[in-house]
C-alpha cells in the first residue's frame, strides 16, 4: 500500500525549518554579542538591549559598545549573510549549476571597481561613497552581462554564464591593473573591502540595503515554485505551465539587486551564497519552498559568527570576515560532502 | 471531454535552417496519432510546437478552436502533458517530487500541495507501477523506472492529450512493451489522446491507430498505418529498400530492413 507523505516539503514542516533556524539566527545574536575586547555579561547585555527598546539609550561607554558597535555591525552581518545565501540559492537554479554563486556572473568584480575607485580618488564623499560607487558599478555589470546574454528577447542560460564570466574577467583585469597602481596605503583598504569587511557597519547602511534584500528575498519566494521546475530544465519547466523567459529574467534581475545590495556595503564576502545553499540542500534536500528560506536564515547566522570569530580570534587585529567564512565552511562542507552522497 | 488540436499550415525554423513546412493535420479526442520520419525530420519540433514551447512562424495551432499563443501556458498545462525522452538533473530530485511536480498547473494560492494533490499523485504512480520508489532518487533509477516516473509525473497533469517524444528510445524490449501497453489502455478505456513521436515505425505502426510520415520537414503521408507504410513511402522518405507484410500478432503493417550487403553474404554464403 502506497503511503505519500509531505515530509519536508509541506508548509508545516517549512515553518517548522524556518522556526528553528530563526532560533538559531537570534542565538547567534545574542551570543555574537558577548564577545569582543570589552567584557560585558549577558545580563547586562539584556538589560542594555530592553533599555535600548524603552528608549534609554547610550547612558554609558557599554550602552555605546553594545547599542552602536556591536549591534549594528552583528544585524548587518546577519543581513549580508542572508542575502547571499539566498542569492547564491537562486544563482544554483537559475544557471542550474551547483557551483554558481551571487558573484559568478561579475556583480562583485563591477562593485569592486566601483569601490576601488573611491578608495584610490580619495573621494569618500561622507563615507558614502564606497557603497555608492560600488553599487553603481554593479548595477552597470548586472545591465551589461543581461545586455550580452539578451538575444532575440531571450536568455540563454549557458549565454548568461559565458557573458558573466567574461565580463567578470575583464573587471578582475581592471581590478589588477588598478591595484598595480595605486599606493600603499590605499593597497589595505582595497585589500580588505575585496576580501570583505563588516567593520563599516552602522544603521544607516542596514536601513539602505535592508528594503531591496528583504523584498527582493519576498518576491523570490513567491517564485519557489517556478524556480523547482526550472530544476527540470527549461523545456519541462516550460510543459509544465511555467513561463519561462519571464521567469528566469525575474529571477536574475531579484538576485542580482541583491548581490548587488550586500556587495556595496561590506565588499566580497565569498564562500557563503556558495556553500549555504548546499548546507541546506544536504541537510533537506532541493525543494526551493524550503531552500529559499532555510538558505536566507542559516546564512545569516553563518556570516554573523564567521564575523564574530574574525572581530575576535587575534583582537585587537580584525581579520577580513571572507578568509574566516573560507576556512570555518571548507572542513565542514567537505564533512557533508562525504557522509551524504546526493546534491 | 472533447479536445481539438488543430494545426494549420505550420512553419518552423531554427535561424535559417527551415525545419518544418506546410504542416497541416488534426487530432481529436481518443486518437492515438504516431509520428515518423528520419533523424532531422523534424518530429521533436513538432511536439514542441503542438504543446505551445515553440510558436510557429507560419500558421497555427489551434486548441479548441483558439490559438495556442493566445492561452496561458498554466492553462495550456492543465490540458496537455509531455513524456520526454529524459531528464538530465544537476540537483537531486526524488520520485515523489517529480510525480508531485506534475500538479504545479494547480497548485493554488498557498503553493503547496494538498490532499488532493497526493491523492492524484498515489494513484497515477500505482498506476504506473513506480510504487515503493517515491523516496529514491531520480538518478538512482533504471531507463525503465526513469520514463514510468516521468509517465507518471505527466499524467498528474491529468492531461487530456499526452504528447511522447520518443519515450522508449532508451529502453528494452520488455520495457518498451510495457510501457506502450499502459498508454494504449489508458487510449482505450478512459479515452486519453495520445501523439507519440517514435523513429521505430513497427513500433507506432502496431500502437497508432493514425500515422503522420515526414520527410525533411514537410508532411508526406498521412492516414492509417495500411497507408502510410507502404513499401513505395518508404522507400521514398527513408531512401532504403524494406519489405512490408503484416505483423501476424497486430495484424498492423511490418517492415523489415533490407540490407543488400547482408542479403548479398547470405546469398553467397548459401551457394
Amino acid at each position: 500500500m502506497l503511503r505519500l507523505t509531505p515530509g519536508l516539503f509541506g508548509l508545516k514542516s517549512v515553518l517548522k525549518c524556518c522556526a528553528a533556524l530563526l532560533i538559531l539566527l537570534i542565538l547567534s545574536v545574542l551570543s555574537a554579542l558577548c564577545f569582543g575586547p570589552a567584557k560585558i555579561s549577558p545580563i547586562e547585555i539584556v538589560n542594555i538591549i530592553r533599555g535600548g527598546f524603552a528608549g534609554n539609550i547610550l547612558r554609558d561607554s557599554k550602552d555605546v559598545i553594545i547599542l552602536s558597535i556591536r549591534l549594528p555591525r552583528i544585524m548587518l552581518a546577519g543581513l549580508i549573510g542572508a542575502a547571499l545565501g539566498a542569492s547564491g540559492a537562486i544563482f544554483q537554479a537559475l544557471l542550474r549549476n551547483p557551483l554558481a554563486d551571487p558573484y559568478i556572473l561579475g556583480i562583485s568584480s563591477g562593485a569592486a571597481v566601483g569601490a576601488i575607485l573611491v578608495i584610490t580618488s580619495g573621494y569618500a564623499a561622507g563615507g558614502w561613497g564606497i557603497p555608492l560607487f560600488s553599487f553603481i558599478g554593479a548595477l552597470l555589470t548586472m545591465s551589461l552581462v543581461f545586455y550580452v546574454a539578451k538575444a532575440r528577447q531571450m536568455i540563454n542560460t549557458n549565454t548568461l554564464l559565458l557573458a558573466g564570466v567574461i565580463v567578470n574577467s575583464f573587471f578582475s583585469a581592471i581590478i589588477m591593473l588598478m591595484l598595480s597602481l595605486s599606493s600603499g596605503h590605499d593597497l589595505q583598504g582595497i585589500i580588505y573591502w575585496l576580501m570583505g569587511d563588516l567593520g563599516a557597519a552602522d544603521y544607516h547602511k542596514l536601513a539602505l540595503i535592508l528594503p531591496y534584500i528583504l523584498l527582493g528575498v519576498i518576491i523570490l519566494y513567491l517564485y519557489t515554485p517556478k524556480i523547482n521546475l526550472l530544476l527540470l530544465g527549461e523545456d519541462e519547466a516550460a510543459q509544465l505551465g511555467v513561463e519561462v523567459e519571464r521567469t528566469k529574467k525575474i529571477l536574475y534581475l531579484l538576485a542580482s539587486l541583491i548581490t548587488a545590495a550586500a556587495v556595496s556595503v561590506c565588499g566580497i564576502i565569498g564562500f557563503v551564497g556558495l556553500i549555504i545553499p548546499h548546507m541546506v540542500r544536504l541537510m533537506w534536500g532541493n525543494d526551493y519552498r524550503l531552500l529559499l528560506p532555510a538558505s536566507f536564515f542559516l546564512g545569516g547566522s553563518f556570516l554573523i559568527i564567521a564575523d564574530t570569530i574574525a572581530r575576535t580570534i587575534i583582537s585587537p587585529v580584525e581579520l577580513p570576515v571572507g578568509v574566516v567564512t573560507a576556512i570555518c565552511g571548507t572542513p565542514f562542507f567537505i564533512y557533508l560532502l562525504r557522509t551524504r552522497k546526493v546534491l | 471531454m472533447a479536445l481539438e488540436l488543430a494545426a494549420d499550415n505550420l512553419s518552423f525554423s531554427y535561424k535559417s535552417r527551415q525545419v518544418l513546412q506546410d504542416i497541416s493535420f488534426e487530432v481529436k479526442s481518443g486518437d492515438f496519432l504516431g509520428i515518423i520520419g528520419p533523424n532531422g525530420s523534424g518530429k521533436t519540433t513538432l511536439i514542441k510546437l503542438l504543446d505551445g514551447i515553440l510558436s510557429p512562424e507560419q500558421g497555427h495551432i489551434k486548441l479548441d478552436g483558439v490559438k495556442l499563443a493566445d492561452i496561458a501556458r498554466i492553462k495550456i498545462a492543465r490540458r496537455i502533458a509531455v513524456v520526454s525522452q529524459g531528464l538530465w538533473l544537476n540537483f537531486s530530485l526524488n520520485v515523489q517530487q517529480l510525480v508531485l511536480m506534475g500538479r504545479y498547473p494547480y497548485l493554488g494560492r498557498m503553493r503547496f500541495e494538498g490532499s488532493c494533490d497526493y491523492e492524484i499523485a498515489k494513484r497515477v504512480m500505482e498506476l504506473t507501477d513506480v510504487c515503493g520508489l517515491e523516496r529514491r532518487y531520480y538518478h538512482e533509477l533504471s531507463g525503465g523506472e526513469r520514463q514510468r516516473v516521468l509517465l507518471a509525473k505527466a499524467l498528474a497533469q491529468e492531461p487530456e492529450l499526452l504528447l511522447l517524444d520518443e519515450p522508449t528510445v532508451y529502453l528494452d524490449i520488455n520495457h518498451t512493451l510495457d510501457f506502450f501497453d499502459l498508454i494504449k489502455k489508458m487510449n482505450k478505456e478512459q479515452g486519453l489522446t495520445v501523439v507519440v513521436v517514435s523513429h521505430d515505425i513497427n513500433l507506432a505502426a502496431d500502437y497508432a491507430d493514425r500515422i503522420i510520415l515526414l520527410k525533411s520537414g514537410r508532411l508526406f503521408a498521412q492516414g492509417i498505418p495500411h497507408q502510410v507504410i507502404t513499401v513505395e513511402n518508404i522507400n521514398a522518405v527513408y531512401g532504403k529498400k524494406v519489405l512490408v507484410d503484416t505483423n501476424p500478432v497486430t495484424l498492423g503493417p511490418r517492415v523489415t530492413l533490407f540490407s543488400e550487403l547482408l542479403s548479398r553474404l547470405a546469398v553467397d554464403a548459401d551457394l
